[in-house]
């Protein structure tokens, strides 16, 4: 059953940031973040750049001391330590592996710091690459890898430590596309199989929804809104996240559209009495493959509306027709009141 | 904590790198007849009585005029020999960058003593020109990685642009790439001037009674002579050198380009 | 036609170090492989004792292991004293750092006459490092040089991801070890350019050994100014030219092969 959004989770969150704040300069970068995290949930912190949410990782992991607040893991406040002595593990955006070190080094290099014996360390390593289905690619060095290949050392690196937190800085906004959801669904897969607790920081809201147990959009340095991802996108708490996760009409009322509840259809016909409805003129149509979106100018309302249907079958309609707008009223999202 | 320690140790390094120069400078103000440090009293006597020791002052113009001949001569001969390399894609540039490069792997003692031979055999007298030569080669890789590098940051493009609009290679040489390359050009002829200015080892071999440069007199002195003149002619050098320095960096800027050049 | 112009622009640079390096030293050259003697000069007879000379010669076989000795300690001071120095200007930033490249190359505008003259005045006979020693001439050598280590140790810092750094961190690596592990073995080819040039240079000077070292220690490069100037002896001068010459370059051979293996081979641990 989902729950709302910015509810108490219980007080036994295993990760907890409580009151964060940061400042550069004179501008207060993280104001006031406070998140409790369960254990073995996948948190992403999502919000367009600038929006606080990298610092607020780079707090957790250590390389920033906050202002104010603290970082409770575990039953521990951690928010002095530096950052090696956290046991966090990290996968960076630019992946940072060593370079003069093989995969295999790279990632033994946290082991060998643990002191573990070289049998050990041998089967943690292989066992890490089978995890990220490396095998093969051990004595490889950084610059022999491809893109993926260099992420997924990153990740087996930083999950062989087997650290309280896992936490990935947009780990994948140098791939492409499909590799892309690939990888994430590759890491949401390990993720869940470890149970390791994991904070994702990355401004793709399709990325966020995909693989979170929870989402935390943030805006200006403070959270916005927390909730799985069904939530925030169905039940968003302000205008900003609704209109940043996903595509938003807004016509007067306020009434939140989402594109995909409406249907658009040749203008004539018998307007259905249980749902609203908008002429309009149909200013585009584009094919998206799976789908197809309309932009539609509503006169009546001096606006514009994107629409979104199913992109089989044939174009029925071409720019410049007469179409209508409809939607069942209860589809519509509710935002609370400001 | 390490932060400090790691301040305090990198101001000592710094101190040690301006120390000796600085003794040089302060103990040119004593009133003794000796070289101390700390100077006792202080005094610009020593720097007056440069002029009553002409040779000095003969040395200094001569060494003055090397330097210059040395800017001119290496400047130019280096930076066509750059542009062939660097812009015009010369056949064999690698190994004509080798060989331009060439004087930095030799010491300049037997560079010194091989011109000394040279310059007997072919009965050349010790002058302002065996000294330009000699400077020369020692300044030419200088002056050629300089200008190569100044070359290296000008977009292609321009000069094609030029080629496209019927510019010959003569004229695309004059009118675009060499007004793009001044400041390296200059920065290049400085280099020459400090290096001609301050050599000893080349200029030792080079010089005979009458004809010295500065360095070379300022050496021979230190030999037999204990007063401070050494001193404040030594500060008089190292014055100029900072007020050229100066002068050439405002005018165009080539502060960064020394910092790079020196890191090749 | 292009390439004849671009030729010609060569000329006037190749010509000065045609006439006046290559052959100069192609003479100086055969020259070493003529025998001396104290009545004659340079005579016509070919030989290769000039070269052969260190073997019995104790007074030149010292000569050469000092200067190597000098180098090597020169090189090792340099790299101790400079590196820090280059970590510190590389976690500087903006005019701060800029001042501080500055001031540490505004010692090379300086002739070396007048530097090694402040450390004449500075060292003095009495004190910790008298002058006319090893010491002394190491001294004044590392002032010299020190620049010439900072500068390429400094550029391959640069060239070090910082995110590199922080994933060591995240790993458990303390600031130290972070160093040793990440830092040092990254800026090696660095440290290693700064190691020759500073080897070359030392094993060359020239002013600086003769101010500082005076008559009683010789270097080769001084060794070489007595046998040509004061005793005439150019062949078994040139001679010992020629072998500081051998020394450099093979300094620079045994750098570039040991650059290049370690950046062909995987480190494994």
């Amino acid at each position: 059953m989902e729950q709302g959004n910015r509810d108490a989770l219980d007080a036994k969150a295993y990760l907890a940031l409580k009151g964060l704040r940061k400042r550069y300069g004179d501008r207060e970068v993280v104001c006031g973040v406070d998140l409790p995290i369960a254990r073995g949930e996948l948190v992403c912190l999502l919000g367009p750049s600038g929006c606080g949410k990298t610092t607020t990782l780079n707090l957790v992991a250590g390389f920033a001391e906050p202002d104010a607040g603290s970082i409770v893991v575990d039953g521990e406040a951690v928010e002095r330590l530096p950052p090696h002595r956290r046991n966090m593990g990290m996968v960076f955006q630019n992946y940072a592996l060593f370079p003069h070190l093989s995969a295999f080094e790279n990632i033994a290099f946290g082991l060998r710091l643990r002191k573990l014996g070289a049998d050990e360390i041998e089967r943690k390593v292989h066992s890490a690459l089978a995890l990220t289905h490396l095998e093969g690619f051990e004595r490889s060095l950084p610059r022999q890898l491809s893109g993926g290949q260099q992420q997924r050392v990153a990740l087996a690196r930083a999950l062989v430590i087997e650290p309280t937190v896992l936490l990935l800085d947009e780990p994948f906004s140098n791939l492409d596309a499909k590799l892309r959801r690939t990888m994430r669904d590759e890491v949401r897969e390990i993720q869940r199989r470890t149970g390791i607790t994991t904070i994702f920081v990355t401004h793709d809201q399709e990325e966020a929804l995909a693989i979170s147990d929870r989402v935390a959009v943030m805006s200006g340095g403070a959270i916005e809104d927390v909730g799985t991802p069904f939530a925030i996108y169905h039940r968003p708490r302000s205008r900003f996240v609704a209109s940043f996760v996903g595509d938003l009409n807004e016509i007067p009322g306020p009434v939140y559209l989402r594109p995909e509840i409406l249907d658009v259809r040749p203008a004539g016909g018998e307007p259905s009495a249980s749902r609203r409805h908008l002429n309009g003129t149909l200013e585009g149509v584009t094919f998206l493959g799976a789908r197809r979106r309309y932009t539609v100018h509503c006169a009546s309302i001096s606006a514009t509306i994107i629409a979104e249907g199913a992109g089989t079958g044939a174009d029925t309609l071409s720019v410049g027709d007469h179409v209508i707008v409809e939607w069942d009223p209860a589809d519509a999202l509710t935002l609370p009141t400001a | 904590m390490m932060r400090t320690l790691h301040r305090v140790y990198v101001a000592l390094v710094y101190i040690f790198l301006i120390a000796p120069i600085a003794v040089v400078v302060l103990a040119s103000l004593t009133t003794t007849n000796f070289v101390t440090f700390p100077p006792r009293g202080l005094t610009l006597a020593w720097y007056a009585a440069i002029f009553a020791h002409p040779e000095f002052v003969n040395s200094l113009l001569l060494s003055l005029v090397v330097g210059a001949g040395t800017a001119l001569v290496a400047g130019t001969f280096g930076t066509l020999a750059a542009v062939a390399i660097a812009r015009e894609q010369v056949i064999g540039a690698g190994l004509w960058l080798a060989l331009l490069s060439s004087p930095l792997v030799i010491p300049s003692v037997v560079l010194g003593i091989a011109l000394l031979q040279w310059f007997t055999i072919i009965a050349l007298p010790a002058g302002v020109v065996p000294l330009v030569i000699g400077h020369t080669v020692l300044a030419l890789p200088y002056v050629v990685r300089l200008v190569c590098a100044g070359l290296a940051g000008i977009d292609p493009a321009l000069e094609r642009a030029a080629a496209g609009l019927g510019a010959t290679p003569f004229q695309r040489l004059r009118r675009v790439t060499l007004p793009l390359i001044a400041p390296s050009v200059i920065a290049g002829a400085l280099f020459a001037f400090i290096t001609s200015f301050d050599d000893l080892t080349v200029a030792l071999f080079v010089v005979s009674t009458n004809v010295m440069t500065l360095p070379v007199r300022i050496y021979n002195y230190m030999q037999f002579n204990y007063d401070p003149l050494i001193t404040s002619v030594s500060t008089v050098m190292i014055v100029l050198s900072i007020v050229l320095v100066v002068v050439v960096e405002r005018v165009i800027g080539v502060g960064r380009l020394f910092g790079k050049a020196a890191a090749e | 036609m292009r390439r004849p112009y671009a030729l010609a622009l060569l000329v006037p640079a190749l010509a000065v170090l045609v006439v006046f390096l290559v052959i100069p030293l192609v003479n100086l050259l055969v020259t070493s492989f003529h025998a001396f003697s104290s009545t004659q000069g340079i005579t016509s007879r070919w030989t290769f004792e000039n070269y052969t000379r260190f073997l019995f010669d104790r007074f030149y076989l010292d000569v050469l292991v000092r200067t190597l000795r000098v180098g090597l300690e020169t090189t090792v001071l340099c790299a101790l004293l400079g590196y820090p120095v280059a970590l510190f200007l590389q976690q500087t930033r903006g005019a701060t750092r800029n001042w501080l490249t500055l001031l540490l190359l505004s010692p090379l505008l300086v002739s070396m006459v007048i530097r090694a003259y402040g450390w004449v005045i500075i060292l003095g006979r009495n004190g910790p490092i008298p002058l006319y020693t090893e010491g002394a001439i190491i001294v004044g050598l590392v002032h010299v040089s020190l620049a010439y280590m900072v500068l390429p140790v400094l550029a391959s810092l640069e060239q070090i991801d910082p995110s590199v750094l922080r994933a060591a961190a995240s790993l458990g690596a303390s600031p130290l070890t972070t160093f040793r592990r990440v830092t040092l073995p990254l800026t090696f080819p660095g440290l290693l350019a700064g190691c020759v040039i500073v080897f070359s240079l030392s094993v060359s000077a020239f002013v600086t050994p003769s101010i500082l070292g005076g008559t009683r220690v010789k270097l080769l490069s001084t060794y070489i100014y007595d046998q040509v100037v004061s005793l005439l002896n150019w062949p078994y001068g040139s001679a010992i030219g020629f072998v500081l010459i051998a020394v450099s370059t093979i300094a620079l051979l045994v750098f570039s092969r040991v650059l290049r293996k370690s950046q062909t081979e995987v480190v494994l641990g």
